[in-house]
C-alpha cells in the first residue's frame, strides 16, 4: 500500500508489552487515519462505560494519511479517548512536527492502554519503541522536560509530545503540547495521558513521505503549486502577516466578539488587543507547523524575553481577554505562557474563569471561596492566580480544574445559566448569534462545543465570494445569510461536515484548504490519489468523513447521550447585551426545526439521535449497529 | 476618505498598508471607490463609516469620512 506506513504501535503501559499491527489497504480507504482510524478503534476496542480515568480507557494518538507530505497544511493528527471533561467520544487535534515525524519513525498511530506503575515515557525511533522511567520529569514544566528529553537520548532534533502538570493533576482540561508551541487543547486528552502515568512520547525517524508515495512527482508538485498558491491567496497572506489574533478586530466590529463570559459581542478596549496592539507589543517572528508555507504561528517577547511557548492565538486572546473583560494583552500573553508551561487547554481555562467570574460578580461565590481572591472581570492579576491554582489543584482552583459544567453544579443556583458549555466542553471564541451555523456545530458537535465543525457562516454568504465559488465543488449551490436556520443553511451544515471531518481524517489543518482557505477541494483530492494510487471521487472522499463523523456518535450513543446533548447553553437563545447585533438571539424553535432537518440530512432518528440501520450500511458501517443494540 | 483595510484586504493594494488616504472629489458611493481600487465587493462582509456599520452596495462616502473594511472571517 502506498501513502502511509500502515503501521499502528501498540503499547500496555501496565505490561510494558508492545506490538506492531499492520493495517490493510481495503481497511485503510474506510478508515485513513486521524479522526477515522481513532474513532474505529475506540469503538471496537474501548468496552462502554468506561471511566475516562481507568487504565482502561483507550488513549490513541493517530496521524492523517497525508500528514507529512510534502503539502502545505498536511500537518495534522488527532488524540482520542474517552473524555473527562464531556464523558464522551474525545478528540483533539493538533499541527506541528510530531505527527509527520511519528510517520518519518515509521507509524502512523500509537494506542496506548493500561496504566504505567510508575511515571515513565515513550521514546519511538525508526521503527523502535522504548518505554523510558520519568519520574525526574514529574512535576515539571513542560519547556525543561523537552530540554531533557532531547539531552537524554542525545538528539535535540527529537520531538517531544507531551502533558503538563495539569495532565499530571487530572485537571479536566489539560492538553498536550508537541515541541512547546503546537497543542492538542481540547477535551482533555491531556488528563488521560496523565491518568496512564504517561509524561511524554518522544520521537524521531528518518523516512521520507516522498518514499512511501505512490506518484510522489505529483504530490511534489502539487506540494509547489500550493505552496505558490499561498503567496497568491488573499486569505493565505492575512494568516500569514496577522495570523489568528487578526480576527479580534473584525469580530468586534460585527458585534460578534464573546465578552464578559458571552453577555456581550463587543468589547469597549478592544483597541488594546486587537492586532495593531499585539504586532507593537508582543510579536518578534513567525513560525510555521512542518512543511506549510502559510506560517500562521506567531513568536512573542514578554518583558524583553522571547518566549520558548510561541505567542497567543486568537482562542486564548478573546478567552482570556474579553472573555474576561480584560485589556491587558501583557498579561494575556502572560496567561498564555502559563496555560503552555502546564498544559491546560487555553479555551476552556479562560471560559471557565470567565464563569467564575461571572458567578462572584452574581455573589454566587465570594472571597471565602475564591481564596480570597477578587474574582471579578477585568481584574487579570486575580486571572493569573487563578491559572496556576488550577493547574495544580489548589484551593478554589481545584473546583474550576473540573470544568463550568461540574463547578456550575457544585455552587448551585443560578450558576449553571453562567456554564457556557455543550455536553461540559466551553464554548471557543465565536458568537453563534451572529452565525448560527457555529451554534448548530456547538450543539452537535460529539465532543461537545467545538468551532471547527463546519466553516463558519460568513464564507458562504455571497454568491460572489472566492470562498463561496470555491466550496461549489461540494456541492454548495446557494448562498445563505450568517443568521439563517433555513433548509439550505442545513444542507450547507451536512455538506461542511463531511468535508471538515475528512480533513481530520486525512491530516490537513482548517487553515488550508477552501472554503476556509485556499486549497481547492479538487487539490485534496489530487493529493490523497497522487499519495496512494488510488482513484478516489469526492463522494467516496466526503463519505470517510460522514462515516467518521458517525462513529463518534455512536461512541456517544452508547454512553448514553441522545437528542437532548445537542443543545446550547440558555444564554445563547437570549439576547446580545450590546454591539450592532444587541438583542439579537438564537431563535429557539427555528433551531430545534433546524436540528430536526439535520439529523434527516445525516439520516438520523429525529427523536433519538441514532443514525439508521440503512445509513450505517450505507457508509460501510453496518458491523457498529450491534454496539447501539441495533441488532 | 481615510480606509482601513481590515483582514486580507492589505493584499490587494501595493505595498500592503492597513490603511490608505483615498482623495474624493465628489460624494460616491463606497462599492465603486472600492472596486476602483482593485478590491473585491464580493469579500467583503462587514463595511463600517464614522463607527456605524452600513449597507455596502448603498453607502454614499465624501472626503473626511473614515471607513473600514473587513472580511468574513471564520475559525482560529
Ligand atoms: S496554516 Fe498555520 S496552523 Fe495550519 S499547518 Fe500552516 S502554520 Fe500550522
Amino acid at each position: 500500500m502506498y501513502g502511509t506506513t500502515a503501521k499502528v504501535l501498540r503499547v500496555n503501559l501496565t505490561t510494558g508489552a508492545m506490538a506492531i499491527e499492520t493495517l490493510s489497504e481495503d481497511f485503510y480507504r474506510l478508515y485513513p487515519g486521524g479522526k477515522a482510524l481513532a474513532g474505529y478503534i475506540l469503538l471496537k476496542e474501548l468496552p462502554a462505560h468506561t471511566e475516562p480515568f481507568a487504565p482502561e480507557n483507550v488513549l490513541v494518538m493517530a496521524n492523517g494519511l497525508l500528514t507529512g507530505a510534502p503539502v502545505s497544511t498536511a500537518t495534522r493528527y488527532v488524540v482520542s479517548a474517552r473524555s473527562p471533561l464531556t464523558n464522551g467520544y474525545g478528540e483533539s487535534e493538533a499541527g506541528g512536527f510530531w505527527g509527520p515525524e511519528l510517520k518519518m519513525a515509521g507509524f502512523e498511530a500509537i494506542v496506548f492502554t493500561g496504566r504505567a506503575p510508575q511515571p515513565v515515557y515513550l521514546w519511538v525511533h525508526d521503527g523502535q519503541a522504548e518505554i523510558r522511567p520519568a519520574a525526574h520529569l514529574w512535576g515539571q514544566e513542560t519547556a525543561p522536560v523537552q530540554e531533557t528529553i532531547r539531552a537524554e537520548l542525545g538528539d535535540d532534533k527529537i520531538r517531544v509530545l507531551q502533558i503538563g502538570i495539569a495532565g499530571e493533576n487530572l485537571v479536566r482540561y489539560a492538553g498536550i503540547t508537541n515541541d512547546l508551541r503546537h497543542f492538542n487543547g481540547r477535551n482533555g486528552m491531556g488528563a488521560v495521558m496523565g491518568s496512564k502515568n504517561l509524561r511524554a512520547v518522544a520521537v524521531r525517524g528518518s523516512q521520507r513521505y516522498q518514499t512511501l508515495a505512490y506518484d510522489s512527482e505529483a504530490l511534489m508538485a502539487l506540494g509547489r503549486k500550493l505552496a505558490k498558491g499561498v503567496r497568491e491567496s488573499p486569505q493565505a497572506w492575512d494568516l500569514q502577516q496577522r495570523g489568528t489574533p487578526g480576527l479580534v478586530e473584525a469580530l468586534n466590529t460585527g458585534g460578534i466578539l464573546p465578552t464578559r463570559n458571552f453577555r456581550q459581542g463587543t468589547f469597549e478596549n478592544v483597541d488594546d488587543v486587537k492586532w495593531e496592539a499585539y504586532e507593537k507589543q508582543l510579536l518578534t517572528a513567525r513560525r510555521s507547523c512542518y512543511a506549510c508555507a502559510i506560517r500562521c504561528k506567531r513568536e512573542v517577547a514578554i518583558d524583553g524575553q522571547v518566549s520558548v511557548y510561541g505567542g497567543p492565538e486568537y482562542e486564548t486572546v478573546g478567552a482570556f481577554g474579553p472573555d474576561c473583560g480584560i485589556n491587558d494583552l501583557h498579561a494575556i500573553a502572560k496567561a498564555n505562557e502559563l496555560c503552555n508551561a502546564f498544559m491546560l487547554d487555553s479555551i476552556s481555562t479562560g471560559a471557565t474563569i470567565a464563569f467564575a467570574m461571572e458567578c462572584f460578580e452574581h455573589g454566587l461565590i465570594g472571597l471565602d471561596d475564591t481564596d480570597g481572591i477578587e474574582l471579578r472581570f477585568g481584574n487579570a492579576e486575580a486571572m493569573l492566580q487563578m491559572i496556576v491554582r488550577i493547574a495544580r489543584r489548589q484551593g478554589f482552583g481545584d473546583l474550576l480544574a473540573e470544568g463550568s459544567r461540574r463547578a456550575a453544579e457544585k455552587i448551585g443556583g443560578e450558576a449553571k445559566f453562567f456554564a457556557m458549555q455543550v455536553k461540559g466542553q466551553e464554548l471557543a471564541m465565536h458568537e453563534p448569534r451572529g452565525k448560527y451555523n457555529v451554534g448548530m456545530g456547538y450543539a452537535i458537535s460529539e465532543i461537545g462545543a467545538d468551532h471547527l465543525v463546519v466553516a463558519h457562516d460568513p464564507t458562504l454568504a455571497n454568491p460572489d465570494s472566492l470562498t463561496f465559488k470555491n466550496a461549489r465543488s461540494l456541492g454548495i449551490a446557494v448562498a445563505q445569510p450568517p443568521r439563517s436556520l433555513s433548509d439550505e443553511k442545513m444542507n450547507h451544515f451536512y455538506i461542511l461536515e463531511r468535508w471538515n471531518s475528512l480533513e481530520k481524517a486525512i491530516g490537513y489543518c482548517f487553515f488550508g484548504p477552501a472554503p476556509r482557505s485556499f486549497i481547492l477541494p479538487e487539490e485534496v483530492l489530487v493529493s490523497i490519489n497522487a499519495a496512494t494510487g488510488w482513484d478516489m471521487t469526492m463522494e467516496e472522499a466526503l463519505q470517510i468523513g460522514e462515516r467518521a463523523t458517525n462513529m463518534a456518535r455512536i461512541f456517544n450513543l452508547r454512553e448514553g447521550f441522545s437528542r437532548k446533548d445537542d443543545t446550547l447553553p440558555e444564554r445563547l437563545f437570549q439576547g446580545l447585551e450590546n454591539g450592532p447585533l444587541q438583542g439579537n438571539a438564537i431563535p429557539r424553535d427555528e433551531f430545534e426545526h433546524a436540528l430536526t432537518v439535520l439529523y434527516g440530512l445525516k439520516g438520523w432518528d429525529p427523536e433519538t439521535g441514532q443514525p439508521t440501520q440503512e445509513r450505517l450500511e450505507a457508509l460501510s458501517l453496518g458491523w457498529a449497529a450491534d454496539s447501539i443494540g441495533m441488532r | 476618505m481615510k480606509l482601513h483595510l481590515g483582514g486580507q484586504f492589505s493584499f490587494y493594494i501595493p505595498g500592503h498598508p492597513h490603511q490608505v488616504d483615498v482623495p474624493l472629489e465628489k460624494p460616491s458611493r463606497l462599492s465603486e471607490i472600492l472596486t476602483r481600487l482593485g478590491i473585491p465587493v464580493a469579500e467583503i462582509n462587514l463595511a463600517v463609516v464614522n463607527g456605524e456599520l452600513v449597507e455596502l452596495q448603498s453607502a454614499v462616502i465624501s472626503q473626511q469620512d473614515e471607513v473600514k473594511i473587513y472580511p468574513p472571517v471564520s475559525g482560529g
